[in-house]
């Protein structure tokens, strides 16, 4: 711990792949944090640049355009991350997918059909061609999905190899990830609210050296996206529609944001087993009645053994 | 933006893809553009240092500088460097046989005269802003640039500036939704005045303050904006209105000192401009303003109307600062709209780095080397020079001014 007289607060933020980005931390050399600043403006750039879909010049765009009909070949770090797309594929039960954007693009009633088309897998992976191939004309590879936490993880990896070791990382609130802890406590407490009445938060987060993701239907994002929510269950091609969210607090930045939206969508019985396949730390998921009443439940336990352990349940403050 | 993104930029500022096209690399001397410029005053210098500066990596050569007044030429000479030749009388240079295009930085009633006196003579043409003085003098310098074959290109230097090209792009991607009205402004607070070297020169050096070689406020300031007015919509006006006087600096100069217009698009879309130069509190600045948001352009910044909640992580500093250890609503979206006041807004571009006054030279020789005019830069340099003497007309008429159709292309 350390007393209040001694700190310096260092932050910035930006807009960085359609939110709002935050990074905070303190006592860090000047220089080492000016350092930090231009790497992680000049990272997060170069990530959205690279593997937007939308942008015309992207390595994925370019993937996308070509791999229905040839094999197009990549570079490493391109590669890399698809083939751990495909391993989170399979570790979710096909419910982290890649090429679920299609789905964003019509409004097709055959929609149940083409999921049928569908799947990371059927990405063909070359690792010693280093190539890229879609074994159908209907895939597409969105990384909208994985962005976030693959930033995070490059920031992160930075900010330890350069003595910064204590930060705090935010990706429009839901994304985080945390190194060292806050000055004046042992861990990052990172609260979750009520999404209807807000106040005090209803659950928190100890982070220390590892991250937070946070997926679901709120008020706020069925705002932006429309009563139908934003999260398509690639099984289905359907939106889910549940109010409600689920967050998962990781080691890796990018098992919490996969895992976040994976549980959100997985059934009952399958949410277990999925997390039983990566290294988490906490996962809850909050779902609200019909006064707005939250209730948390423990993702981690095992409904095999026993009921779910409902954590809390919190009252209406408004 | 880094240059590596042309490729997005294209449909909106097509004339970015003269910067990829590029075939300087090769330093032959027939791969080599030799330029002349017209008019070394202080802008000519400033267009000279950036020329200097690109003939080592752009495969370019200063060959002449032309000005009648001579302190000038001497000026721009020594920053060319003893290779270039100096000229009086800018026809003498126009004959030259190893010249490839011309700058010109020349008061504004001469843009016209020389750029047609160039482009016939066979040079390309780099014309600074307002393109000329009248209509029909730009008409005449489009048309010329149309016949001959020859580029003409007007020195809107915003053109090439990261943070606008990304900033048109946000537009059309809807970032700011709607946008409904474009405001700007130039303000200065002074007399706008350059000393005078020798009794009874005022008009020579002075020349911005008088109407038989410009037109003020106008052509000298607000051009800029209305160019980029015209960018930001995708179309050009159908109608100014506007006023001006001369009530603070009533030195005998014949152009306002402060000026307001008024240019309606066919949707119903105002640009509304004003410049004064008798005070400067507000500055400069160009607004776009959207029902999503507000782009603030010579500052790179993007207001959200409905901008993230900072309060979470705005609460965990202020913890950290007064040794507080406490859970901070973070996690999870939250979208509560905040008050203006306290919401300072994202940047446009992180990297608006690059220097547009070098860019536009660069897009302009190697158009010239490759004899090929850049797509919509010539247009954009006419729709704003004519709306801008139509903003002139207004206010000297005080009446609604319309586009005569004989000046449509």
């Amino acid at each position: 711990m350390e007393s209040s007289s001694s700190i310096v607060v260092q932050h910035f933020n930006c807009s960085s792949m359609g939110t709002r980005f935050d990074f905070l931390t303190y006592n860090v050399d000047e220089g080492f944090f000016s350092s930090a600043k231009n790497f992680i403006l000049n990272e997060l750039e170069r990530i959205e640049y690279k593997f937007s879909r939308f942008n015309e010049e992207s390595e994925i765009f370019r993937i996308n355009r070509f791999a229905e009909t040839e094999n197009v070949i990549t570079d490493g770090e391109t590669l890399s991350l698809l083939s751990r797309c495909r391993e989170y594929y399979l570790k979710t039960n096909k419910l982290f997918d890649i090429t679920v954007g299609k789905f964003t693009n019509t409004t097709s009633d055959d929609d149940h059909a083409e999921s049928k088309q569908l799947g990371t897998d059927k990405i063909i992976l070359d690792l010693k061609e280093s190539s890229v191939r879609f074994s159908n004309p209907m895939l597409s590879i969105d990384l909208g999905g994985i962005g976030k936490g693959y930033a995070l993880e490059r920031i992160s990896k930075y900010c330890i190899e350069n003595r910064i070791t204590n930060a705090l990382i935010s990706f429009g609130d839901s994304s985080i990830t945390s190194i060292g802890t806050h000055p004046h406590g042992p861990y990052w407490p990172i609260g979750i609210q009520n999404g209807y009445t807000s106040g005090e938060p209803i659950h928190t987060f100890k982070l220390k050296n590892n991250s937070l993701s946070t997926s679901g239907n709120t008020p706020n994002n069925r705002k932006k996206f429309g009563t139908k929510g934003h999260i398509i269950n690639p099984l289905t091609g359907e939106f889910q529609i549940d109010s409600g969210t689920v967050s998962v607090a990781a080691p890796s930045p990018m098992d919490a944001e996969v895992l976040s939206t994976a549980l959100f969508i997985a059934n009952e019985n399958e949410k277990f087993e999925i997390l039983s396949r990566l290294n988490v730390s906490e996962a809850i998921a909050i779902s609200y009645n019909q006064l707005n009443e939250a209730e948390i439940v423990d993702l981690n336990t095992d409904p095999t053994l026993s009921e779910k352990k409902i954590k809390s349940q919190t009252p209406l403050h408004n | 933006m880094g240059l590596g993104g042309l490729g997005l930029v294209t449909l909106s500022s097509p004339w970015m893809s003269a910067l990829a096209d590029n075939n300087a690399t090769s330093k032959g001397a027939t791969n080599k553009v030799r330029v002349g410029l017209i008019g070394s005053g202080s802008r000519g210098c400033y267009h000279l240092e950036n020329l200097k500066s690109l003939e080592a990596t752009n495969n370019i050569q200063i060959v002449a500088v032309c000005d009648n007044y001579e302190p000038h030429l001497n000026d721009g000479l020594k920053i060319a460097k003893g290779t270039a030749k100096g000229f009086s009388d800018y026809r003498k240079l126009l004959e030259m046989k190893d010249l490839d295009c011309v700058l010109i930085v020349t008061p504004l009633h001469l843009h016209a005269s020389i750029a047609v006196d160039a482009m016939k003579a066979g040079k390309h043409v780099f014309c600074e802003k307002s393109m000329a003085k009248t209509v029909e003098e730009c008409k005449l310098m489009y048309d010329t640039s149309k016949e001959t074959g020859k580029i003409l290109q007007i020195g809107h230097q915003r053109c090439f500036k990261p943070s606008y090209i990304k900033a048109i792009e946000d537009i059309r991607s809807g970032k700011i939704g709607k946008v409904n009205q474009i405001r700007a402004y130039w303000h200065r607070n002074n007399d706008w005045r350059r000393p005078l070297p020798a009794p009874g020169m005022d008009r020579q050096i002075n020349w911005r303050l008088y109407r038989d070689y410009s037109l003020g406020l106008m052509t000298e300031l607000a051009s800029h904006h209305i160019q980029v007015a015209n960018w930001v919509l995708g179309k050009t006006p159908v109608s100014v209105m506007g006023t001006g006087s001369i009530n603070y600096w009533k030195d005998g100069r014949e152009v306002e000192d402060n000026i307001a217009v008024v240019y309606s698009y066919a949707d119903g879309t105002k640009f509304v401009y004003d410049s004064m130069i008798s005070n400067k509190f507000y500055g400069l600045e160009q607004q776009v303003l959207g029902d999503k948001g507000t782009l603030e352009l010579e500052t790179n910044k993007f207001y959200s109307e409905n901008p993230p909640k900072p309060a979470g992580i705005l609460q965990l500093v202020n913890d950290m600062e007064h040794g507080l250890f406490s859970a901070v609503p973070i996690a999870g979206a939250s979208w509560v709209p905040e008050t203006a006041s306290k919401y300072k807004g994202d940047l446009i571009s992180l990297d608006d780095k690059a220097d547009e006054g070098v860019l536009q030279l660069i897009g302009f020789s190697n158009a010239v080397r490759n004899n090929k005019p850049i797509p919509q830069l010539l247009e954009q340099g006419y729709h704003s020079g004519i709306w801008t003497v139509l903003g002139q007309q207004a206010i000297d008429e005080q009446k609604l001014i319309t586009l005569p159709k004989e000046f449509n292309i």
